[in-house]
């Protein structure tokens, strides 16, 4: 994975190791826990085997996305969590059909929310639409989606990604190495 | 002033009206009751909107509800919205303000919160401080518990002040609220935008240390613990706090704060030595007063976190 690497990265060139709370496996468990409250519904992904109109409403979404993300030099949290809106929204939502241009207003709306959930520099929402986008929206009309992507999720956008786990398995390596290392010592 | 709030969340016909679509069938978890909130008094008005005492119009419960308007639609929902309603939702704890139900509106949110009745800093205005030390000790062991809570969720409040924090009163149970600045830390992010209120802002954020944490809410912990023992704010009134943080806890220096002299700032700020805090706080127990030393430690690395401050031997009774 990409955005694995890219948060590695990140951990390493800013030292960010010494934070001070541990991730004990309590709380891990209790991470798990949190993840699964923000996951899509279970059939999700079955339907959009399935259908293929919220399949290609998710590609396009992603492909822009993943464009501005890039555009606005965005950290790896904010592509995850505008990911993790999108699937979940997708999964909850059924969107109109004859509407193409619903996709774009759905992805732009995900990406701001993320945004403004972990970067601490948010651009206007307008502003947002970057690379030239087939359907460029109005302020209003984001915020409007933005409201309706947000309770349709029950406002719980504090999501958990691979990156919050990685500084929890980052240390068990590092503790099975030590333990490897001291046994060696032994024999 | 509008007498009533309505009970209906606005998502119910918004995509009706804007996008031509149903709702889920799975998805009215607002369950829109067609009841009203019936405003029973304003307990308080800010910059972003207020905060009404009401009553349920059908089962007669009381709730606080906060009104937050959306002033520029430039930015669409503000982050602080956004930040302060995901966080309350992902917060389950008896020492943090329950958030019983959001209802989306066009233009603002309106929070549905348990009943607030009154904030820490009435209550040491009215009655100069937290005057009897069990309720003293109380309060402060709830605050450190709600504070270990959202740490241990890797989440800092950033605006801890007696203002933010409630107090059932018919419990005398501490209620941590107001979490519009409050952040996830860890992981890729910088935290650069400081927390408004001076009166409580750790040494390190004064210096513009930009990889802040846990700390900076343990400091305001220690400020509120100080005025529950002084009745005042700790600094008192000052045009320079971080030189009345020095002045009272004396200027650090590369013995006790390694790496202090690397920030800019620091060279401007005199030599002082420590006040005897025994003196400035007499009415505190000797634990008690270890206690709030540690927690104004003005090295943030040395400062003890919340989980560590309550197996102190302060609440060993």
């Amino acid at each position: 994975f990409e955005h694995k690497k890219i948060c590695f990265g990140d951990y390493e060139s800013n030292g960010l190791f010494d934070h001070n709370i541990e991730l004990s496996d309590e709380i891990v468990g209790l991470m798990v826990q949190k993840e699964e409250e923000h996951l899509p519904r279970d059939d999700y992904f079955e339907n959009l085997h399935a259908g293929h109109f919220n399949l290609s409403v998710r590609k396009q979404a992603l492909d822009w996305m993943m464009k501005a993300h890039a555009y606005f030099g965005f950290g790896p949290w904010s592509i995850f969590l505008s990911v993790n809106y999108l699937d979940r929204f997708l999964s909850l939502f059924e969107l109109p059909r004859d509407k193409n241009w619903i996709s774009q207003l759905v992805a732009v709306s995900c990406l701001s929310i993320a945004a403004k959930i972990r970067e601490t520099k948010v651009p206007l929402s307008a502003r947002l639409q970057v690379g030239t986008p087939k359907f460029v929206f109005e302020a209003i009309t984001i915020q409007k989606m933005e409201l309706l992507v947000l309770s349709t999720l029950g406002w719980k956008m504090q999501a958990l990604t691979p990156c919050s786990f990685i500084d929890y398995f980052i240390s068990k390596i590092n503790c099975e190495q030590h333990q490897m290392k001291s046994s060696l010592l032994k024999s | 002033m509008a007498e009533e709030i309505d009970d209906i969340d606005y998502t119910d016909n918004l995509f009706m009206r804007l996008l031509q679509c149903t709702l889920c069938g799975q998805n009215n978890r607002f369950n829109y009751e067609g009841f009203s909130y019936k405003i029973l008094q304003t307990i308080e008005e800010g910059i972003y909107g207020r905060v009404y005492r009401c009553r349920h119009s059908a089962t007669g419960d009381i709730v606080a509800i906060k009104q937050i308007k959306f002033d520029d639609e430039k930015i669409g929902v503000p982050s602080s919205v956004v930040r302060e309603v995901s966080l309350l939702r992902a917060l389950q704890h008896v020492n943090i303000v329950s958030l019983l139900k959001v209802l989306t509106k066009e233009t603002y949110v309106n929070l549905v919160f348990e009943p607030l009745d009154q904030d820490l800093s009435h209550y040491i205005r009215d009655n100069r401080g937290v005057q009897d030390p069990s309720i003293r000790k109380s309060f402060l062991r709830q605050i450190l518990v709600g504070v270990a809570y959202c740490h241990a969720h890797k989440i800092l409040h950033r605006d801890l002040k007696p203002k933010n924090i409630w107090i059932d009163n018919s419990r005398m149970i501490i209620k941590i609220a107001d979490f519009g600045l409050a952040r996830e830390f860890g992981g890729d992010m910088l935290l650069t935008r400081y927390p408004p209120n001076r009166y409580y802002r750790a040494p390190e954020v004064f210096l513009h240390c930009q990889h802040y944490s846990s700390g900076i809410d343990l400091w305001s912990v220690g400020c509120i613990f100080g005025e529950m023992v002084i009745g005042r704010p700790i600094l008192g009134d000052t045009c320079d706090e971080l030189d009345a943080i020095f002045r009272m806890l004396g200027t650090p220096s590369e013995e006790n704060w390694p790496g202090i002299t690397q920030f800019p700032l620091f060279g401007s700020y005199a030599i002082y030595n420590p006040m005897d805090l025994s003196t400035v706080f007499s009415g505190l127990e000797p634990e008690g007063l270890e206690l709030l030393k540690m927690l104004l430690c003005l090295d943030p690395k040395r400062r003890i976190s919340a989980e560590t401050a309550l197996k102190h031997a302060y609440f060993k009774d």
